[in-house]
């Protein structure tokens, strides 16, 4: 019976003309966005390659320098994108692509690429994750919300309960059906993202990144999974079609549309950020504490006790080496605490972005599907941790370099200073702080399917 | 009519819909105010900030010198000297250049949060100050405001379905439409009273519920002209829904047939049209690549130092002001090939800056062409506008600042050679932003864009009511 019912929902589904037009329609969006982005990632992966490379060369070829006039020349990192940017680009847009690494400073990324966009990207950027997390579940809805109240409508549900069909069997029926048509939509999206993770990802990476894209394609399908029996339980819950898809509708808007966008204000309520210029004053005022200049002065007699001379000139190293170590040190400290702040607090805000999960999955979904994609603020902020261990190191072999100078006119090998490598987090290390994300959405697949299940059991004609 | 509006206003009481629909809407709306006005004011305080910083380094500087006139220090480096150039310039001169609000900037976000509105211009190369963003949650960025024009644009059409999408179709599949048309009435004047009364309704209680909100949140009474100018494109762009919906209605033969084909269409107004139309654009004008901005700045940068004595030469021929007289060897020289360094990386940077600003003009060219096919971009548009936060008044501000900088440039330049003496703390350049008048003709435009369609639309559906 139950392969009856899916048979005959698809085939009515399929023979829908709106049905037809509205998933051509989605797969095109969905494949254009995604080719776009596909040559997009390529073509800034090459730049970043070629700027990557431009920088190194300028590095290595410094010639005859102080080891601290290199460390001001420094350089740049640059960020390449992710792969799977070509099916969710995520908050890449509004994130610096570039960081220079420098002595004493711990910069802040550059060149926004939606600096250089209009105000039209701010209505959302066409891509295949803003299909698959705001116009599927409408293509779901379409689907489904005349599942049960459009046949109680036309009279047919009396016949088929009258007929002796399990009402839980017409669910699984009407669910698989709605399922096998939706898989029509869903594979082409599926493989755009396989495709992108198993030939754009770089040499090491591939497994990672095709299992990044095979997660991406789950919750994604438990994502829709919670929209169908949502949209079946309302269906089979309602007096009429039109009151059910007007419930439906009314609940896309506000926990697709609207509650995002209002999950991101109540966070910086919340937990506000610093103004730009307030955070570089208080951090500026920080360095400059003349505290750190009585430590320096207490490790300069400490350093003249330990070699036994009285004068910084007698040294057999240069002091100018230590000292500077030794104001990179206490300056990292500083900058550990205003940047770990910052981010900690944008880490809260996201959190409360993540409680709204408890409204509608969609805050749910699109965190995982940044996170999975690599997308996301947390992983930016581990390039940017790593590009200032990067920054770090280099300060503290050149600054040794210049420590050991003394008495000798060898000129310092810029190659001890590796070109910087970013290693992306693996998925686990990017899904660990959203399992409340995760079971969120799992929840609300749950809960809409026993939803659903108690809605069909109390069904009458 | 009024009869009818009597009789029709028995229905809409007990229209549960349509009060949870205005009602949701006119809370929408208030958070929408509070969020945008907490926006401004943040900005505001940001500013406030800058200039209190900039007030205070210079109050220190006339103090300093006065201090070390009477008691020279010993061994003060001239980086520390407001009396020295160099010293007023590095240790004292916060001057921010600033994008002043407009006084109804809460409305509409727009690209505020993006793009800076605060830099400190000095007369070091204009890459060395112009990336400073504003602290945001990238999340924030992507997703968007939840202000006031979100809630026009997005939620105000969905309202208006919500409300109207079956108000003629639920006569006719409950057959009481025959019994209607039965009757000594015009089927079109009872259409127009169920559709006015509610729009009525919705659009004035958005209307004084703007209003209200805008005074009850802090908003400056001032602004009210602003705010009063915004209202009416939304209360067009809500009659160009209403309208939209009346032709629905009249050729829809199921409430829900009617609901689907709103939403469709809302759907393509306010997602996927903007969203396509931004795909189109930067594929057809994209901007230049900024790694390899960065990376040609960078060489070129290189390039300049290392040639720095003989760019020094072609610099003081263009500048013999600025010659050195009988002072060779000093630290003068520094500066002299640092201006010229800095001049040489200005030109190179001047056409790789322009090659992005060119792509930008191209895509906001298209997309002031283009937006007169969508209500939604006409209204967005004119909000952004009318807001002081669209992308062609912050381009004419950098303008200002690349004014400004050359100014500067021209200001430090004589004196950082001369570098001693200082005094001339009034006379640093500062900004000059003229804001251009208000385009009236570009606000009826607008108002017709959105008016024009809705009255084709109801003109178009009048004759298929009874069908």
């Amino acid at each position: 019976m139950i392969a009856t019912i899916v048979r005959h929902t698809f085939a009515e589904l399929v023979r829908d003309g709106r049905f037809r037009l509205t998933a051509a329609l989605l797969v095109v969006l969905a494949l254009v966005a995604g080719l776009a982005g596909w040559q997009q990632v390529r073509a800034l992966h090459a730049e970043a390659a070629a700027a990557g490379t431009g920088e190194r060369g300028r590095w290595l070829g410094q010639g005859g320098k102080n080891p601290h006039a290199a460390a001001h020349y420094g350089t740049y990192a640059f960020k390449a994108p992710r792969p799977l940017a070509v099916v969710d680009p995520g908050v890449q847009a509004y994130l610096g692509s570039a960081v220079f690494l420098e002595a004493h400073r711990q910069n802040e990324p550059l060149h926004r690429p939606a600096q250089d966009g209009t105000a039209l990207q701010r209505f959302g950027d066409l891509s295949p994750a803003l299909v698959g997390q705001a116009l599927l579940p409408l293509l779901v809805i379409l689907l489904g919300y005349a599942a049960f109240a459009g046949e109680r409508e036309r009279g047919t549900l009396r016949q088929l309960l009258a007929l002796g069909v399990q009402p839980l069997h017409l669910l699984v029926g009407k669910a698989l059906g709605c399922i096998a048509a939706l898989t029509l939509v869903l594979v082409p999206l599926a493989a755009l993202g396989v495709a992108a993770a198993a030939l754009l990802a770089p040499p090491g990476q591939q497994g990672d990144e095709l299992l990044r894209a095979l997660a991406w394609v789950a919750v994604h399908t438990i994502y829709l999974g919670a929209f169908l029996f949502l949209t079946l339980a309302v269906s089979a819950l309602a007096r009429s079609a039109r009151t059910a898809l007007v419930v439906l509708l009314g609940f896309w808007l506000i926990g697709v549309v609207a509650l995002p966008r209002a999950l991101s204000d109540l966070g910086r309520s919340l937990h506000p950020t610093p103004s730009s210029l307030a955070f570089r004053n208080e951090l500026d005022a920080a360095l400059g504490d003349p505290h750190g200049r009585e430590t320096l002065e207490a490790q300069r007699v400490a350093i003249l006790k330990q070699y036994g001379v009285s004068r910084t000139q007698d040294l057999p190293i240069n002091w100018s080496g230590i000292a500077l170590q030794f104001g990179e040190e206490r300056a990292n400290q500083i900058f550990d605490r205003f940047f770990q702040g910052l981010w900690a607090t944008l880490a809260a805000q996201d959190s409360i972005f993540q409680l709204g999960a408890i409204v509608s999955p969609a805050p749910a979904i699109q965190l995982l599907s940044q996170a999975l994609a690599g997308n996301d603020t947390a992983q930016h902020l581990n390039f940017l941790t790593q590009a200032e261990q990067h920054r770090r190191e280099m300060q503290r072999t050149l600054n040794g370099a210049l420590r050991d100078s003394k008495g000798s006119n060898a000129a310092f090998d810029w190659n001890r200073i590796p070109p910087f490598g970013f290693s992306p987090p693996p998925i686990t290390s990017a899904l660990a702080p959203l399992l409340p994300s995760l079971a969120f959405l799992i929840a609300w697949f749950a809960a809409t399917a026993v939803a659903a299940t108690v809605a069909v059991r109390r069904l009458r004609a | 009519m009024p009869t009818l509006l009597r009789l029709e206003w028995r229905h809409v009481r007990r229209d549960l819909a349509f009060w949870l629909a205005t009602l949701l809407l006119v809370a929408a709306l208030i958070y929408g105010l509070a969020n945008g006005l907490a926006w401004t004011r943040f900005q505001a305080s940001t500013i406030r900030q800058a200039e209190t910083l900039a007030a205070e380094r210079l109050a220190a500087a006339r103090t300093d010198a006065a201090k070390f006139d009477q008691a020279p220090p010993a061994n003060l480096s001239p980086n520390l000297d407001p009396r020295d150039t160099r010293g007023f310039e590095f240790n004292y001169l916060r001057r921010f250049a600033v994008l002043p609000q407009a006084p109804a900037a809460a409305l509409a976000v727009g690209q505020s949060d993006l793009l800076p509105s605060l830099h400190r211009v000095t007369y070091r190369p204009r890459d060395s100050f112009l990336h400073n963003y504003e602290i945001e949650n990238p999340l924030r960025l992507m997703l968007g405001r939840f202000d006031a024009t979100f809630v026009a644009l997005y939620l105000l059409p969905l309202a208006v379905i919500v409300i109207a999408h079956g108000l003629l179709a639920r006569e006719r599949a409950g057959g009481t439409l025959a019994l209607l048309q039965a009757q000594p009435l015009s089927l079109t004047r009872w259409l127009a009273a169920r559709f006015f009364l509610r729009g009525g309704i919705l659009l004035g209680v958005f209307a004084v519920a703007t209003w209200a909100g805008w005074l009850g949140l802090g908003g400056a009474p001032s602004a009210l002209g602003a705010v009063t100018v915004w209202l009416a494109l939304v209360l067009a762009y809500g009659a160009f829904w209403f309208a939209l919906a009346w032709f629905v209605a009249s050729h829809s033969t199921s409430a829900s047939g009617s609901a689907l084909s709103l939403a469709a269409t809302w759907l393509f107004f306010v997602i996927l049209f903007p969203a396509g139309l931004n795909l189109a654009l930067t594929q057809l004008y994209p901007p230049p690549s900024r790694a390899a901005f960065q990376d040609e700045l960078r060489e070129g940068t290189d390039d300049a130092s290392r040639r720095g004595s003989q760019l020094l030469a072609q610099y003081l021929e263009d500048h013999p002001e600025l010659a050195p007289a009988g002072k060779p060897g000093n630290e003068n020289d520094f500066f002299r090939v640092r201006f010229a360094v800095n001049a040489e990386v200005e030109r190179l940077a001047a056409p790789l800056r322009a090659a992005f600003t060119a792509q930008l003009g191209r895509q906001q060219t298209a997309i002031e062409h283009l937006r007169w096919l969508s209500p939604t971009l006409v209204l967005h548009h004119e909000s952004l506008v009318l807001a002081g936060t669209d992308r062609a008044r912050h381009q004419r501000w950098l303008a200002a600042i690349g004014d400004l900088h050359t100014r500067t440039v021209d200001f430090f330049a004589p004196r950082l050679l001369r570098s001693a003496n200082f005094r001339d703390y009034d006379q640093v350049p500062a900004l000059d932003f003229r804001e251009p008048p208000p385009q009236r003709i570009a606000f009826l435009a607008a108002l017709a864009a959105l008016l024009i369609p809705a009255s084709a639309l109801l003109l178009l559906s009048g004759r298929r009511v009874g069908l």
